[in-house]
């Protein structure tokens, strides 16, 4: 006989914490550019799961998280730029005999892509980053989001057409 | 057209939803290699740093403040415990609340008006301090005080004012009382007052008024004051000990006198204002041959002459 795991259990609630808590957080990122705030909402949602952990299956933990974070930040009017890090070592780059021209070219690049991400609006750099970042396939985030698939491929789609748009007059092949 | 084909590609792509042909073809678009450098460049990116044990930490610490247990542990006690626990809790809480004293007091050089619950008005002199209990007001007019106040008595059942040195019980009247410097003294202006001690039991009617000195003697005089001095800026005293004088200047002015080597037992009519120390010391002491002498801000020297 199979025993139903439940919310409420500390080690189920721990595992769910350690599974969801860095595309949480991302998520919350991608949307406010707060870190600060970011960590405040996420709390909030984990906190939130376990005074329902009676009402919330394991299997919707997720979702709940990811909704009652999305309000959290929904009713939190103040935004901020969403400023990324990139884990690309320079100093690595260095050791690959690349040109300076083309190491300048590639922090240009860089800048450029940062700042067309900052201006995307809030629902598709959630998406977008969510995909690139998060590496989690569409199917996934319209779960987590609670919207469909077309409504996710949509927003992808805008969100590209402006990076291109964007990045296109400056990168000449 | 041609640019939403593409786009569309590129949505799909970044999905690996695209099959052989389509990557074919996607990849000999003259966008490829901008779609890469995108594709690319952002996966490498990351949003800042994030202390998932320190998040972790504080949500267990919440949730246990919350319900003030983790939740793996067992409860020792069924929770209906903790709901009779705070219900003794609150009701003992009630009790103190409604039970708890009311209290005013006054510091050096101030006086108070204080309305009681019935409306009887009280005002306190300085250094004077005066407690009550709201709860049961209407049936138990009861009064903890010490220090000098004047009583407007409300008619209605018995008002009774306790102090260490005796107590005051009254049927709607107005009087003062003092019990300052060891001395128990009472001045009834209005109506009657039934004073109680470990001395003696009596009773004043208007005019009246009543002195008990810390020997145990007593005595009565009439008040020929037409309103009670010391609420109008001043005060008088009509045959008073010199201490319970110097004792209402020190609660008026803040000030310390030191008085050894003066005969303070001396009797004194007379009185002195509460607005000049200089004035007031010079209309007590000058008739009785005393020499104050300000030492500093807070002290007075009396020496004879």
């Amino acid at each position: 006989m199979k025993k139903i795991e439940s919310v409420c259990e500390e080690l189920v609630f721990n595992r769910i914490y350690t599974a969801q808590i860095k595309s949480l957080y991302n998520f919350m990122y991608y949307k406010c550019g707060d870190v600060a705030k970011s960590e405040d909402f996420v709390q909030e949602s984990f906190i939130r799961l376990w005074n329902n952990c009676a009402k919330v299956v394991v299997e919707k933990s997720k979702a709940f998280l990811f909704t009652v974070a999305n309000n959290l930040f929904l009713n939190a009017v103040e935004k901020q730029k969403v400023v990324l890090k990139h884990q690309k070592h320079w100093v690595e780059l260095d050791l690959t005999n690349e040109n300076p021209e083309f190491l300048l070219e590639e922090k240009e690049f860089l800048n450029k892509l940062q700042s067309a991400i900052a201006n995307l609006p809030d629902n598709q750099r959630t998406v977008f980053l969510m995909n690139r970042i998060d590496k989690k396939k569409y199917r996934e985030i319209a779960e987590l989001l609670d919207i469909s698939i077309k409504t996710v491929e949509k927003r992808m789609s805008l969100a590209l057409r402006f990076l291109e748009e964007k990045l296109g007059n400056e990168y000449k092949v | 057209m041609k640019k939403n084909y593409t786009n569309k590609h590129f949505v799909n792509w970044l999905n690996n939803d695209l099959s052989t042909e389509e990557l074919i073809e996607f990849k000999k678009s003259p966008q490829f290699p901008l779609y890469q450098k995108i594709a690319q460049t952002s996966s490498e990116l990351y949003a800042p740093g994030l202390e998932e044990d320190k998040i972790l930490s504080n949500i267990k610490n919440i949730i246990a403040t919350k319900t003030g247990q983790t939740s793996n542990v067992r409860p020792i006690f069924p929770k209906i415990l903790y709901g009779v626990a705070a219900s003794v809790a609150i009701l003992i809480g009630i009790f103190f609340f409604a039970n708890r004293s009311t209290g005013y007091s006054t510091s050096y050089g101030e006086q108070m008006v204080v309305i009681l619950p019935d409306l009887s008005e009280v005002t306190l002199n300085a250094n004077s301090d005066l407690s009550f209990k709201k709860r049961n007001w209407d049936t138990n007019r009861n009064i903890e005080f010490e220090g000098e106040a004047y009583f407007k008595v409300k008619e209605g059942s018995t008002f009774i004012v306790n102090s260490i040195l005796g107590t005051v019980e009254v049927l709607g009247t107005q009087f003062n009382i003092n019990t300052k410097a060891d001395i128990f003294e009472v001045m009834c202006f209005e109506g009657k007052v039934k004073l109680k001690n470990a001395v003696s039991e009596r009773i004043l009617t208007e005019g009246q008024a009543f002195r008990q000195l810390t020997d145990d003697t007593t005595e009565d005089f009439v008040i020929t004051q037409q309103k009670l001095s010391w609420t109008t800026g001043e005060t008088a005293f009509s045959n008073a000990p010199l201490r319970q004088v110097i004792r209402a200047m020190e609660d008026q002015y803040g000030m310390s006198f030191e008085a050894s080597q003066i005969d303070s037992n001396q009797k004194i009519t007379g009185s002195f204002t509460h607005s000049d120390l200089q004035v007031a010391l010079q209309t007590v002491f000058i008739s009785l041959k005393i020499k104050a002498t300000l030492i500093d801000e807070k002290n007075v020297l009396l020496e004879k002459k």
